[in-house]
Formats: C-alpha cells, sequence, structure tokens
C-alpha cells in the first residue's frame, strides 16, 4: 500500500478493494489457458514473428506472474487492468499505463523502476522489484511500440459505477430541501412544540408522563441552561413567586447569566476539539487558544447570530469587524482560531503528507460541525453513501490552503487600523508644506550647483580649480562628497563622480569612454516566472500584511515620504518597496501574552509581518531582496511547529546592514512545495522588502540607484549642467506640493534631502516645518494603545484550488478543485485569485436557504437539551447516520430559528426549555409506552440523564462555597497526578484549580484532567457533538477516594455548619438535600439520613465524632441523585 | 455493519441483557447496541465477558511496548553483511538510501553484540538479550515488520491504534471492547507503567471514541497503583458506612424513577468499585510469591530497573491469572526520556535498556510456561519502528521504518520460528513483509476475533482497528 495513506474510515466491504495488494496471488489458471503458446497470430502492430515472440516470451509471462493477481480479471485495483493492450492504453485511475514508443513518459516503466517512491510496482509486499533485465525487456517492449497479439480479448476494466449525484441527493432527498415551517397538528399540546410531539405520539395511542414536579423541572433547567445546579435561597423564590410566568422569569435570568455562556461554550468546545497544546512527542503550547474559548463564552452571552457565528468562524477576519464594545477588542477575528486547535507534529519526514492529515483534520471538524456531512471520508474516493464526490473533499480544502496560521492582535487591530488612516491623513496634511520649505531653503545653493560640482571635480582630479566661488569649508566637503561617490557604484553621484575623478576627463574622447563605462547596462531584472513576490511596483504583488507595521501599501519610486523624529524627516524613495514605518516600533505584547513554540514565533512576528502568496517552490532556493534586519519564515506545506531537526531551516535571519542586498534562503530539500514567505523586522531595526525571487542563483538586479546624465551631454561641464537642471526639477516638484517626484529623479531627489548641509539648508527650517507633523503624529501615538493580546488566527494569503489527490494520495495529483461547498449543495464555485474565498463560503453556508446549517444547529441544541437528538447522529446527518424520530418538528425548528428568531440561540434554547415536552417527569407512566416505543424515540418522558464530568465537578464547587465566579482568563494549570504523566509535563496547578469552573481548567493534549477523562470527556482530536456516558468503576472511585471530591464535602459541611451552627440533625440535613439535590428529602430519605448518622458516630470516636459532617457530606455527593439529572 | 442495528432498540432492563450478551451470542451485536446508545442502555456493565467470533487460542495478551525502538539489526536480526561492510559508505554499499529523521548518515556499522544460534530452533539471537535468547524455543520471531511512519508518536499511535494520528482507540481497548473481561473486579486493559509514558502521551492507551471504560488504566508498579483506589478512610468501616448511606438512598431513587436502567446500572457499579479497593492490593501484594519465582524475574537483581521491571512482569502473569485482558507494560526510566531512541551511543543506551527488561521477560515466559499459562496467553514484544543499518552520526542508528523487528510468543503461535525477513542488510523488509495492520489483525485472530468484523460506528461510520487494511499471518499460526 502507499505510505502514510490512510482512509480515516472504513466499510470492510467498501474500501478494502483500493488498498490491499494481495500477497504473491498467483495467476489464475484460466488466464494461462489462453496465455501463453495460443495466440501466436496477428500482431497489432506489425504482425512480425519477432515481436510476438518477444511478447509471448518476455512481457506475458512477467505480467502473469506478476502483475494480474490484482490487475487482473478478478481484480482491479486501481481501476487497472493489465490483461490487453488496450487496457494498458486506457489505464486506471492514474491514467495510461503506457504511452508506445515512450517507454520513459509511461506510468508502468515508472512503476516497475521504483523511479517514484508512491508508485512501486510489485508492491513491497507482493514481492521484490523486478529484475533490471525484465525492466529493460519491458522499456524496450513499449519503445518498440507494445506489440500484442490481435486475437486476444480487449479487456477494458468495468468501469466503476459512475458517480450519479442526483442518485445520491435522492437517497435523503430532505438533507439537500431547504427546511420551511410546517403546518402545526392540530393535537393538544402547550406549545407549537408540543403539538408535534403529541402528534406523533397519539399515532401509537400513546399518552406521555405526567409533568414532573417544579423542583425537578427547576433542577433540570438550571443544569441545562447553565450547567450548575440552583442555589437554595433561588429555589425558595422560585418556589415562592405565584405568578403565571415564574417559569418563563427564571429561564431568563438564566439565559442572561453568563454561566449560561460558560455552559454552552463547552458543548461547542467539543465540536472543534478544543486543546491548548498540539499533542504529539512535545505536547507543545497552542499559544493564547484559551481566547478563543473566552471568544465563545462572550459571543454565547451576547446572542450573536448564530449565522453571524457560522461566518465569524469561517471568515472572521475578512468581514467588517465585530467589535467588542467595552475593549474595542476585534471579536470576529477570534472565531478564525478554530482552525489551529488541532494536532500538530514538529518533525514529519513527509512534510507534505503531514499537511494533508492536518487540512483533512480540519476539513472534517468544519464540515462535521456546520453541515453534519462527513465529507473527510471522500479523501480518497466519491463517498460511498452520501452525495459527496472527492471532489468536493478537495473543493473544501482549497479555502483552508490559502489560509495560514498566525497569531492576530485582537485586542487592537481595529483601533490600529484607524490609527493607520490618520496616520496617513496626518502626513498628507503635512508634506507638502514640509516639502515646499526644504525647496526653498536649497534652492540658493541648487542654483549654484553645477558650478560647486565642477569646481569639487577639479579638486578632485587635481586640475586647477579656476575661479573657486565655494566657500572653502564647503568645497571639502564636496570633494569628500564626489570621492565617495565615485567608490559607491550605488552613489547617486556615482556616474558623475567617475568621469570627475578622472583627470583626463576633459578630453571628449575619454569623457566618452568614461560614459560608456559608468552607463554598462545594468543586470537584468529576474524573469517575471522567478519572482514570487514584488514589492517594487504597485500592485504587483498582492498587499496583504498583518498588522500596520508596513503602512498601507508598498511604497512607489520618488515617493516623497514625511517621517518620524529621529529619522529624517522628508525622504524619497529611490525605489519601491515595501517598508517598516517606526512609528509602529512601539508595538508591544501584553502582560500574560503566551509565546509559540518553535524556533520561529508567531507571536513575536505579529502585527509586524509582510506575507506573500502561497506559491510552488521550483529551485527551492529563495532569494529575497531586503535592507536591514529580517527573520524570515517559509511556511513550506503550512508547517508550524518549527522545532524539530528536520524543519528547523524554515525559519532565517538575515541582516544586511544597511545595505539593498540579496539574501539567499535555502530551501532545497521543499522543491515542489507550496510556500509563503513572512517576513518580520528584528527588534527595531528597519527593514524594506523589495522582492521574492525562486531561481538557483541569486539574481545580480538591483533597482537603479544612481543620476545618469541626459543622453547627449558630452562633456563634464554639461553633465554638471544637466545634474543642476534636474536637482532644479527636484525643488520645483517639491514645492509644487507632489506626492511623487518621477521615477528618473528619484535617486537625486533622494540624495539632495539627505545634503542639508552642503545645500545650504539650515537644519531649522526643516525641523521647524515638521514640527506640526511630529506633534500631530505624536499625539495620535498617545491615544494608541501599543501593547495587544494575541490569538491564534486565520490569514487570508491567497486564493489556491487543490487537485483532486487520486487515492488521496499528494504524490498524484489529478484534475483541479476549484473551491466550493460539497456540489451537492448546487452552489457557484468561489474562486477568487488572490484571496482564500472563506467570505463567499460563509456567505453561501450562512443562505437562509442553506438546507443543512439551521438544521444542524437546531439538532445540536435539542440533543443537549433531551438527551437525544432529533437526528441522534447529531454530526452526521448522511446516510450512515441515523433517521429523525420528528422531522417536521426539525424542519419546522430550523425555520423558525433562521427567520422568526434571527438565528438567536437563546430564543431556540428558550422555547425548547418551556415545553411540556421538556417538563415531563422522567418516570413513564404508560406501560404501553415502554413496551412499544422502548427506547423513548417519541419522547413520552425525560430520560434520566448523568452528568457531563464538567457539570459534576461545578456542582461540587458550587455547594460548597468554593466557586469562584470569575470568568474568562489564562487556562488554570491542571492538577497533575501519579497518573497524569508523560513527555512534556506542564507545571501542576491547584487541586481544586482555584475553584474555577472546569472550562477554565488548562486543556493539555496529553495531561488531560483525570475526573474528566473517567467521566467520558471526549479526546480533542476531531468533532463530537454526542459524548458517550458510560458507566464505569473509575467514576465511583472519584467520587469515594478522590481528594478533590472529599475536600469540597467537608468545605460543603463547613458551610452547612456556619448557615446552621445550632440546629437539630434533621434541618441539617434538610438545608444539605436543598443544596446538593434541589429538593427536601422524604420522609423515608431522613429516616436514612438519620440512621447513618447514629451509625457513623458509633463507629467514629473522640474528635472524629464531631467531624461527623463532612464524612456525612461526602457520603451525600456520592449518591446517584447527585450526579444524575431526572 | 448491519443496518437493523439502527432500528429502535428493543426495551431491555439490564438484567435482561446481561442475561443475553453473557450466553455468547454475537458479542459485537452487543457492543453496537452498546456503543450506539446514548440511552440507559449505555449504562450497563461494559467489563462483562463476551463471547468471541470464534474459538481462541488466547485469552490474554502481555504487550512488551519496547518504546524508542530497539535495533533490529543488534537483537534478533543477523546481518553478517554488515560486519563486511562495517565503516564504507552506505550509498556505495547499500545504494540509494531513503530519508531518515536527522539526515545524519554515518557508515555502515555492525553489531556491538554477537550472534549465536540459539536453542533446538537455531534462531538467531544476539547477546544483547542473553535471557531472552534462552527460551528462544518460545519465540516467533517476526522480522520483516514495517511502520509507516519514522517519527515516534505517529509510530506510536500507528503501532497501538492502526492510524498515525491522535484520537483512535489504543488495541487494548478494542480488545476491550470485543471481549470484555474476565474479571468483574479489574479492568479489561491495564498499563502496567515502568515510568515510560510513550511519546504521544496517554493516549496511546485511550478508548478513542470507544466509551471511557475500555481505555487502559494505568497502574503503577511503584507508589499509588491506580488512581483514586486508595480509600480516604483510616478505617474500612467507615467508608462501608458511607457506601452504605449512599447505596440506601439510591435504592430509594431507583424507585422513585420507576426502575431506571441507568440508576440500576449506576448502583452496580458503585459496589464493583468497592470491591476493586481490595482486590488491587490483592493482585499488587506478592507476599505470597515464592523467593524462587521472585528470583526467576529478576526482583533480585543489582540494577535497580531491572527490578522494576521484574516486579511489571510479575504482575502482568498475576494479571493474567485474574483474567485481564490486554496488560500492555511501558519500559522503566533507563535512559531517560530516549528510552530505546540511541541516535548516539548505541552501545550504552541498548545495553542498559536490555539489562533492564531482559532477565524478566525471560522469567515471565518460563514462568507463564510452567503454570501453563503461556498457550493462552499471547506474549508480544516490540517497538513502534527500528534503526537504520548504518550509522547516525559515529554512534547512534536513526528511525528506520522499512524493516525491523517484533517477536510473539505462546497463545496459539508457532514457538521457534522466524517470520519473513529483511534484505541482507536488515534495512527493507523483503520476504513476507507485514505492516502494523497485520499484526493487528492476527492479534485479534488469536483472541477469537475477525478484524473486519470488531467495528464500532463513529461519526457516521464502522470504525476498526485495521482501518480497510490487515492480513491474518496464518503462517505463523500453531
Amino acid at each position: 500500500m502507499w505510505k502514510g495513506k490512510s482512509c480515516t474510515g472504513f466499510w470492510p466491504e467498501f474500501c478494502a478493494e483500493q488498498l490491499n495488494y494481495r500477497v504473491n496471488r498467483r495467476p489464475f489458471k484460466f488466464i494461462r489457458a489462453f496465455g501463453i503458446g495460443v495466440c501466436f497470430v496477428g500482431f497489432l502492430t506489425s504482425g512480425l514473428a519477432q515481436e510476438a515472440e518477444f511478447f509471448e516470451k518476455r512481457i506475458r509471462p512477467v505480467l502473469h506472474e506478476n502483475c494480474l493477481g490484482c490487475h487482473g480479471p478478478e481484480k482491479q485495483k486501481g481501476g487497472l487492468r493489465l490483461d490487453s493492450r488496450q487496457a494498458l492504453l486506457e489505464g486506471g485511475d492514474s491514467g495510461p499505463v503506457i504511452i508506445p514508443g515512450q517507454p520513459e513518459e509511461s506510468l508502468l516503466l515508472k512503476a516497475v523502476r521504483h523511479t517514484e517512491k508512491d508508485l512501486q510496482m510489485p508492491p513491497s509486499k507482493a514481492g521484490p522489484k523486478l529484475p533490471e533485465s525484465t525492466i529493460a525487456d519491458f522499456a524496450a517492449w513499449v519503445q518498440a511500440g507494445a506489440a500484442w497479439p490481435q486475437g486476444d480479448a480487449v479487456t477494458v476494466p468495468a468501469r466503476k459505477e459512475v458517480f450519479n449525484l442526483e442518485a445520491r441527493k435522492q437517497r435523503l432527498p430532505w438533507i439537500w430541501q431547504t427546511p420551511q415551517a410546517q403546518p402545526v397538528p392540530e393535537t393538544a399540546g402547550a406549545t407549537e412544540v408540543d403539538q408535534f410531539i403529541s402528534a406523533k405520539l397519539a399515532t401509537q395511542g400513546l399518552a406521555p408522563a405526567p409533568a414532573a414536579d417544579d423542583l425537578t423541572w427547576f433542577r433540570r433547567a438550571s443544569f441545562a441552561i447553565t450547567g450548575l445546579p440552583p442555589q437554595r435561597e433561588a429555589m425558595h423564590a422560585f418556589l415562592l413567586d405565584g405568578s403565571p410566568q415564574r417559569r418563563e422569569r427564571v429561564v431568563d435570568s438564566m439565559l442572561g447569566s453568563p454561566h449560561f455562556g460558560e455552559r454552552w461554550a463547552r458543548h461547542w468546545m467539543d465540536l472543534v476539539r478544543y486543546a491548548e497544546t498540539r499533542g504529539h512527542e512535545g505536547d507543545y503550547l497552542i499559544a493564547n487558544a484559551w481566547r478563543y474559548r473566552d471568544y465563545l463564552i462572550r459571543a454565547i452571552n451576547a446572542d450573536v447570530p448564530y449565522n453571524q457565528f457560522v461566518s465569524e468562524h469561517l471568515a472572521g477576519d475578512l468581514l467588517p469587524p465585530r467589535l467588542d464594545p467595552d475593549t474595542g477588542a476585534n471579536e470576529s477575528v477570534l472565531a478564525t482560531g478554530w482552525a489551529f486547535l488541532g494536532e500538530e507534529n514538529h518533525s514529519p519526514v513527509d512534510i507534505r503528507q503531514d499537511e494533508c492529515g492536518r487540512i483533512d483534520n480540519k476539513v472534517d471538524v468544519l464540515t462535521k460541525t456546520f453541515m453534519g456531512l462527513t465529507v473527510a471520508c471522500a479523501r480518497c474516493h466519491d463517498h460511498k453513501f452520501d452525495a459527496i464526490t472527492q471532489k468536493d473533499y478537495y473543493a473544501m480544502s482549497g479555502f483552508l490552503l490559502g489560509s495560514p496560521y498566525r497569531q492576530v492582535r485582537f485586542g487592537t487591530m481595529a483601533v490600529h487600523s484607524e490609527a493607520a488612516e490618520k496616520l496617513t491623513a496626518i502626513r498628507t496634511e503635512h508634506r507638502a508644506a514640509m516639502a515646499a520649505a526644504f525647496a526653498k531653503a536649497a534652492r540658493p545653493a541648487v542654483g549654484q550647483l553645477a558650478s560647486q560640482l565642477l569646481a569639487a571635480a577639479r579638486t578632485l582630479a587635481g586640475v586647477n580649480p579656476g575661479v573657486v566661488t565655494v566657500p572653502d569649508g564647503f568645497l571639502t566637503a564636496w570633494v569628500e562628497q564626489l570621492k565617495q561617490a565615485s567608490e559607491t557604484a550605488q552613489h547617486p553621484l556615482y556616474a558623475f563622480a567617475v568621469m570627475a575623478r578622472d583627470a583626463e576627463a576633459a578630453n571628449p574622447e575619454r569623457f566618452k569612454e568614461l560614459l560608456r563605462k559608468t552607463l554598462t547596462p545594468a543586470p537584468a531584472r529576474p524573469p517575471d516566472a522567478s519572482i514570487e513576490a514584488d514589492f517594487t511596483s504597485p500592485g504587483a504583488t498582492a498587499w496583504k500584511p498583518d498588522g500596520p507595521s508596513f503602512g498601507p501599501r508598498a511604497l512607489t519610486p520618488g515617493e516623497v515620504i514625511p517621517g518620524t523624529a529621529g529619522q529624517a524627516l522628508l525622504r524619497v524613495m529611490t525605489y519601491g518597496a515595501a517598508v517598516r514605518d517606526p512609528f509602529w516600533n512601539r508595538l508591544s505584547l501584553a502582560p500574560g501574552t503566551e509565546v509559540d513554540s518553535g524556533s520561529q514565533s508567531a507571536t513575536a512576528r505579529a502585527g509586524r509581518t509582510l506575507v506573500t502568496p502561497r506559491f510552488t517552490l521550483k529551485s527551492g532556493r529563495l532569494h529575497y531582496l531586503i535592507r536591514g534586519k529580517a527573520s524570515i519564515y517559509a511556511g513550506v506545506d503550512t508547517h508550524i511547529m518549527v522545532t524539530g531537526p528536520l524543519h528547523g531551516g524554515l525559519a532565517a535571519q538575515f541582516d544586511t546592514q544597511d545595505k539593498l542586498a540579496w539574501v539567499t534562503h535555502p530551501l532545497n530539500a521543499y522543491t515542489g512545495h507550496r510556500t509563503h514567505v513572512e517576513m518580520a523586522p528584528v527588534g527595531g531595526s528597519p527593514l524594506e522588502v523589495l522582492m521574492v525571487v525562486d531561481a538557483a542563483e541569486p539574481p545580480a538586479w538591483l533597482p537603479s540607484l544612481t543620476w545618469l546624465p541626459e543622453a547627449g551631454v558630452a562633456s563634464l561641464e554639461a553633465a554638471a549642467e544637466s545634474l543642476q537642471t534636474g536637482a532644479l526639477a527636484v525643488l520645483d516638484s517639491l514645492a509644487s506640493g507632489t506626492s511623487s517626484i518621477g521615477a528618473g529623479l528619484a535617486p537625486l531627489a533622494s540624495w539632495m534631502l539627505q545634503q542639508e548641509s552642503l545645500l545650504g539648508v539650515n537644519p531649522a527650517v526643516l525641523t521647524e516645518s515638521a514640527a506640526g507633523l511630529l506633534k500631530a503624529q505624536d499625539e495620535l501615538a498617545r491615544t494608541i494603545r501599543w501593547d495587544s493580546a494575541l490569538a491564534p488566527a486565520l490569514m487570508d494569503a491567497s486564493g489556491i484550488d487543490e487537485n483532486v489527490l487520486i487515492r488521496g494520495n499528494p504524490q498524484r495529483p489529478g484534475v483541479l478543485a476549484s473551491r466550493g461547498l460539497p456540489e451537492a449543495f448546487g452552489q457557484a464555485r468561489i474562486a477568487p485569485a488572490g484571496s482564500s474565498g472563506r467570505m463567499e463560503l460563509a456567505r453561501q453556508l450562512t443562505d437562509p436557504d442553506n438546507p443543512l446549517v439551521a438544521r444542524v444547529m437546531v439538532n445540536r441544541v435539542w440533543h443537549h437539551l433531551f438527551g437525544r437528538g432529533i437526528v441522534p447522529t447529531v454530526d452526521n446527518f448522511g446516510f450512515l447516520g441515523e433517521r429523525p424520530s420528528h422531522p417536521e418538528l426539525l424542519d419546522h425548528l430550523a425555520w423558525q430559528f433562521s427567520h422568526a428568531d434571527h438565528w438567536s440561540l437563546k430564543g431556540l434554547i428558550r422555547r425548547l426549555v418551556l415545553t411540556d415536552a421538556f417538563a415531563r417527569s422522567s418516570r413513564a407512566s404508560d406501560p404501553r409506552a415502554t413496551a412499544i416505543d422502548p427506547a423513548n424515540l417519541l419522547l413520552h418522558h425525560m430520560p434520566v440523564r448523568r452528568l457531563e464530568g464538567e457539570a459534576i465537578r461545578d456542582a461540587l464547587l458550587s455547594i460548597s462555597g468554593r466557586l469562584d465566579e470569575t470568568l474568562f482568563g489564562a487556562p488554570i494549570p491542571v492538577h497533575l497526578t501519579e497518573f497524569l504523566i508523560g513527555r512534556g509535563s506542564p507545571d501542576s496547578g491547584p487541586l481544586d484549580g482555584h475553584g474555577r469552573r472546569s472550562i477554565y481548567t488548562s486543556l493539555h493534549r496529553n495531561f488531560l484532567p483525570g475526573m474528566m477523562q473517567a467521566f467520558d470527556f471526549p479526546t480533542p482530536f476531531s468533532t463530537v457533538g454526542r459524548r458517550n456516558t458510560t458507566n464505569v468503576p473509575a467514576q465511583s472511585l472519584v467520587m469515594m477516594n478522590d481528594p478533590f471530591v472529599r475536600e469540597q464535602a467537608a468545605l460543603w459541611a463547613a458551610r452547612m455548619m456556619k448557615a446552621l451552627p445550632d440546629a437539630l440533625d434533621e434541618e441539617r440535613i434538610r438545608w444539605l438535600f436543598e443544596s446538593a439535590f434541589t429538593r427536601p428529602p422524604g420522609a423515608g430519605e431522613i429516616r436514612i439520613a438519620l440512621d447513618s448518622l447514629a451509625d457513623m458516630r458509633s463507629l467514629y470516636t473522640g474528635d472524629q465524632a464531631a467531624s461527623i459532617w463532612p464524612e456525612f457530606c461526602h457520603a451525600l455527593v456520592n449518591a446517584n441523585d447527585f450526579i444524575y439529572l431526572k | 455493519m448491519s443496518p437493523a442495528l439502527n432500528l429502535p432498540l428493543p426495551h431491555l432492563s439490564r438484567r435482561r441483557l446481561l442475561q443475553r450478551a453473557g450466553g455468547g451470542f454475537g458479542a459485537m451485536a452487543f457492543s453496537a447496541l452498546f456503543g450506539n446508545s446514548n440511552t440507559s442502555a449505555a449504562a450497563s456493565n461494559p467489563s462483562l465477558a463476551r463471547a468471541p467470533h470464534f474459538p481462541a487460542k488466547a485469552r490474554s495478551v502481555i504487550f512488551l511496548f519496547m518504546e524508542g525502538a530497539p535495533s533490529q539489526v543488534d537483537s534478533f536480526d543477523y546481518k553478517p553483511m554488515l560486519e563486511k561492510h562495517h565503516g564504507k559508505d552506505p550509498r556505495q554499499a547499500i545504494g540509494r538510501l531513503e530519508k531518515t529523521q536527522f539526515e545524519n548518515v554515518g557508515t555502515v556499522m555492525k553489531s556491538s553484540w554477537d550472534f549465536k544460534q540459539r536453542g533446538q530452533s537455531g534462531l538467531w539471537i544476539s547477546d544483547l538479550f542473553p535471557h531472552i535468547a534462552g527460551r528462544a524455543d518460545d519465540l516467533c520471531v517476526l522480522n520483516s515488520m514495517t511502520s509507516q511512519f519514522p517519527e515516534h508518536t505517529s509510530a506510536n499511535y500507528f503501532l497501538h491504534s492502526g492510524l498515525g494520528l491522535q484520537g483512535r482507540p489504543s488495541m487494548g481497548a478494542w480488545v476491550a471492547y470485543g471481549l470484555g473481561s474476565h474479571n468483574d473486579n479489574l479492568p479489561g486493559f491495564v498499563v502496567l507503567n515502568g515510568g515510560q509514558i510513550p511519546s504521544g502521551g496517554l493516549d496511546c492507551f485511550g478508548s478513542g471514541f470507544l466509551p471511557a471504560s475500555y481505555q487502559g488504566s494505568l497502574l503503577n508498579a511503584n507508589g499509588t497503583p491506580i488512581a483514586n483506589i486508595v480509600p480516604g478512610e483510616k478505617i474500612p468501616a467507615w467508608q462501608l458506612a458511607k457506601r452504605h448511606l449512599a447505596e440506601r438512598l439510591n435504592r430509594l431513587s431507583l424507585v422513585d424513577s420507576g426502575g431506571s436502567d441507568a440508576l440500576e446500572s449506576a448502583i452496580a457499579n458503585a459496589e464493583l468499585a468497592g470491591r476493586m479497593q481490595s482486590t488491587v492490593p490483592d493482585l499488587l501484594d506478592l507476599s505470597g510469591e515464592s523467593e524462587a519465582t521472585k528470583k526467576l524475574y529478576g526482583m533480585d537483581a543489582e540494577f535497580a530497573h531491572t527490578k522494576t521491571y521484574a516486579r511489571q512482569c510479575l504482575l502482568a502473569r498475576r494479571m493474567v491469572e485474574r483474567g485481564v485482558r490486554f496488560i500492555e507494560l511501558t519500559i522503566p526510566m533507563v535512559d531517560g526520556y530516549s528510552r530505546w531512541d540511541a541516535h548516539g551511543g548505541l552501545k550504552s543506551n541498548h545495553g542498559n535498556n536490555a539489562r533492564a527488561v531482559d532477565q524478566p521477560i525471560a522469567g515471565l515466559l518460563a514462568d507463564l510456561k510452567q503454570r501453563g499459562l503461556l498457550d493462552s496467553t499471547l506474549v508480544v514484544f516490540g517497538g513502534e519502528f527500528g534503526r537504520t543499518p548504518f550509522a547516525q552520526g559515529g554512534d547512534g542508528r536513526d528511525h528506520n521504518e522499512y524493516a525491523f523487528s517484533m517477536w510473539l510468543a505462546g497463545g496459539g503461535v508457532r514457538p521457534g520460528m522466524s517470520w519473513g525477513s529483511s534484505d541482507e542488510w536488515g534495512y527493507k523488509a523483503q520476504e513476507n513483509p507485514m505492516e502494523m495492520h497485520d499484526l493487528h489483525a492476527t492479534v485479534l485472530h488469536l483472541l477469537g476475533m475477525d478484524h473486519t468484523r470488531l467495528t464500532y460506528r463513529f461519526g457516521g461510520r464502522d470504525i476498526r482497528l485495521t482501518d480497510v487494511h490487515g492480513q491474518v499471518v496464518r503462517g505463523i499460526l500453531a
């Protein structure tokens, strides 16, 4: 089988066919019968007896012996037969296996030569590689035209059943139809929901169980909505409230409680396999993953409409941001963090295969969570049951492949983008005045420029300067300037200085020669094909930086830039580039921000990164034209755990000092792999980025930085005049207030702005002209919050359409699958070249006509409230899922949810909790009901349910009074025991998790809290919408012996003793029952409790007898009524 | 999976359910029923013994997991070519090399240990394992094992669960799910921890999407054996009083519920937990073992790690006697977190690791045999992949997933044979290459289960330990 390849789901009878090469299967006898020696008659191609003999002696026996077992009449692995010429020409899933006359191009030869790692035939299981002589025979045979006897039967493999989308949809037509409002059955019922349920019960002649008592309902609603038991005070208030609206009132109050968000966020976290580390060997941290958890709690408490919530998950980085009203933080971008909560391997040998696994997991989570579809089943082949093709799988993959990882400055990004606009406005406002001031101040000197240059030139060349009009000090400075210029090819005056320095320059012939030399054609620009990113001309490469540091766009040649204090106050760009704006150098991280593991921490790049689109590495060597100090990361195959021995080279640092230079990033191991490049400055250093080139050797090209005399200039004097004319033109331009000097004058202008003293500009003039700018910038800076928290998030790098990978094998790309929802949805393809397309995906998904999104969510809510979904397989609405028990009700609710209730989760929950169905007793009263509908599919009663581990732990904290109701924040480290061990172990946390709710306990993949594991906490690897509910001794052992449980029982006892210091036993028992079980004890229970107290008191002696209540309390939480809901 | 299982479940009281399950009907039907249901039926006792698909050779498995990947060419796969070409450039001698984890390829490296033919069978085993070599005639050495992953974590998951990613049930969990337990008072899948939790963490022993009851219960060889097994009460009567109170309240509650299956099962479960508090200490109490037995395992060894592993092996036998289905042993922290992962210093790394496990394993085989338990106990020895026949740097070996050795003993496997072979270098599997899926299929087969029929429906698919792969290796069946 192919290495690393695995069908992540399987039906033995369906999938086994593809990958199991059977070992050493011998060809069947009847093949032999018509094989060797039978068909020496006419040959298709030549009819030559020699060819016939060659085929029959050297080729056919080998095919029989080694190939036909898997590619013959019995089996057609890979859809391929090898028992007729026609079959070879048509080939299988990977295309034709021979091209007659071209053995080198023929797959058959590649396979038997083992030239490709993933196409080696016979497969290693079936036997050794064929002998070289046999392989040579095959090559010769194909070369000669692949002759085959004409008399042989044509055996084309029976084409696999053609995938018929419509037929597949018809298997389960309802899931592809938009849910509509349904006629409400005219049966009795307190609510519409109850009418639907009664109608179904009526069809079986069943009566529902009577209503549960008030307190049973109250406890049930409290756990369902908040995950916590009611407080005794709330219970009494509820009982005392005589109004008919009291249930509505408490439901509204529970939905308004911040604990509602905590409860339902945890449900959602099961869907997105939430964890805070990446598992595998080191269990490295996913920095700031908990920000996503807090986002969920806030969004659910704010009742963000579900369509918005879904859109934020898919495209929260691209939507107009939804801001936190209190902090101004970007909420929507936080939702995209779900994509990075999965596993990451630090050192995969096959990095592309590893990427396929990660993408598979994301597609799996995305499609199950939002659509209730198992699209990941179609990674290797069309779905076996549902209307989902393999192409659909890869069409979904594209959205994620173009969306790399980042740590986003969600706290300040909105504020910063506003500030960035203001900054641009401020600079625009002041630029003209500054430029004019400079122009005015420089004009007198520039008017003398030619003569000054000539005087300096003559002095430098040792020629009599003649009448010198330049003051002594200036002359020396000019001479020095020319001397330097003549030695620096990139100096704007280089050409002039070279000529000036030459003693013979006065000789016209010599001048011409010098000019020719300095005008030596500049090295050619790198060919477009090798340029992967180009920031030297506007728009050449899409501008998608992370954060404001590189400004709103790349700068263009000739652009006039007002600067920042401490830098040049006015600058002209000589070349186009992405330039770090020092205004943003103050960006910092908020205290407590977690740092990514790995040699290239994404946290250090946040907000300061220039990102290229994704592209495929050709030469395997990237060259960056930069100036400054850069930390560069190549996101090959979106591999982000850069810590292992194999892929450390993806991250590198370069320092070109103050020069513009090419630096080389060797990525030879990744030729043919997809990557993008992220570039960030190191520390406070400047950074300019011009180009990213993929080529074997670094390009020689550099942008022209030097001023060149106009054509026809024939003497040094004329050259000096030409320079002066140019310089005056620069001043005119500056004085006119233009935003850009022409590109031709840009080197000269750039140089002039750096020569204040040579040009006789009083520095005070410029400083004064810049005062307004600096003041405005300072004021702006003061209003900005510079430190920000970070969170994992998606980034929009580029539009990638993935190839269908034949049999899921990345080495065998097939046709392109343009991005889009599975075709069965009937939506348009989404293929913007410059964007991931997630925005359009979000739009299509949240269209009220989408048949699944509302249904799936309504069903999830129903599952949590009633213990079983209307479709019990909440993550799979497909053929292998189960059918809905109340399809009309589900549709009706879905329609209400997306229309009448405007996607309000609270509205939906309120609607369901206030039904009679939810209020029913859990005791089935009608004996016929348990006979006719033993599984309670028709909901004649409410099932008894065990609480989840989180609810049990939270309930213990709640009754003991230890519960710290603080919302949000960094996870409380998990308490490590002797049984929570392994590599990458975190520091142990407090036994009681500081009294915080369970949702705040850290979730390290390899160190999941022991109590949660005992109570069926789902392993965070994929979507789990329905937890297991088991009943195992480990759970009883937790309740009996876990020190945390004992500690809480003792606190609970102390709380009771404080409330009732002098009470009778019976009164205390009543208090405890109300606290733990939300009801007073029955008479029998009081008797039992008193008996037990007496027993315990007789067993315990002395001091121990005084501490009987903690023991009694511990026994009470071991009663089933504490952890089971009736 | 038969679609019939998706139909409404017939209502069964827990008692009736258990009667039916215990009656030896298709265990899988029971499992599916149990696994698919979120209703009260799921609360039934999952540890109950269930009948296999067909008569089984093995009742229990002891998996001696050699984490970090021991070198095949230094232990069970004798390659004279390495001596002949020692010090040569492997690209010259062997030919094209596959990429390795560290890509720091040294020269062809011969073994530091002498190989000899052992016992009647004449199996080649090196002096790295002198005691195990003495049991050669009990072993069935697999010399053509392959993996798909050359990284520890992925390979550990693959070896344990048939997939290189986190989240699938471990084979012990599958066995416990398929067969239940022979002992109501002990879990079906126990991990006897010597100290070295594999990379990939506890999820190597997880139950994945199977119910939590099937996850490997970690039993520490030293310290508290099982989580929360030690009563907090100083005097047993105190705990009994509490349990008595809880149980009386539970009975009332059960009546009030109209006889809820969930609540009824929970009562039984609490009773079982109560009993386990005494059965586990009893299991761990070695005072009844003779000095000769303890010595056989090496409990008197000088090397502390040998003693640790000896205790683990002895406990494994005691669990077999008590009906635990699947017992996995992790190795002691012999070489820190390096386990068998000898990227450098192969000689001391392998020497010390072997010293820790060699005598205890040989003792275990001998003891099982003398007690007549070896025939019904399958012992599996091996790591997640093998090592390169050429050096990494000067004196280490890098990861090699293309060929390595494991061995089986007892439990219906033919003794004193080797199966499959690697090429002349021990580099790649050649004859009868075996995949993890084949190993899994064979282990399940020996336990009486058809690997294609041991399924669990999760996320809309019927999932198997062997994915869509796996062939029972019939050539090694006794």
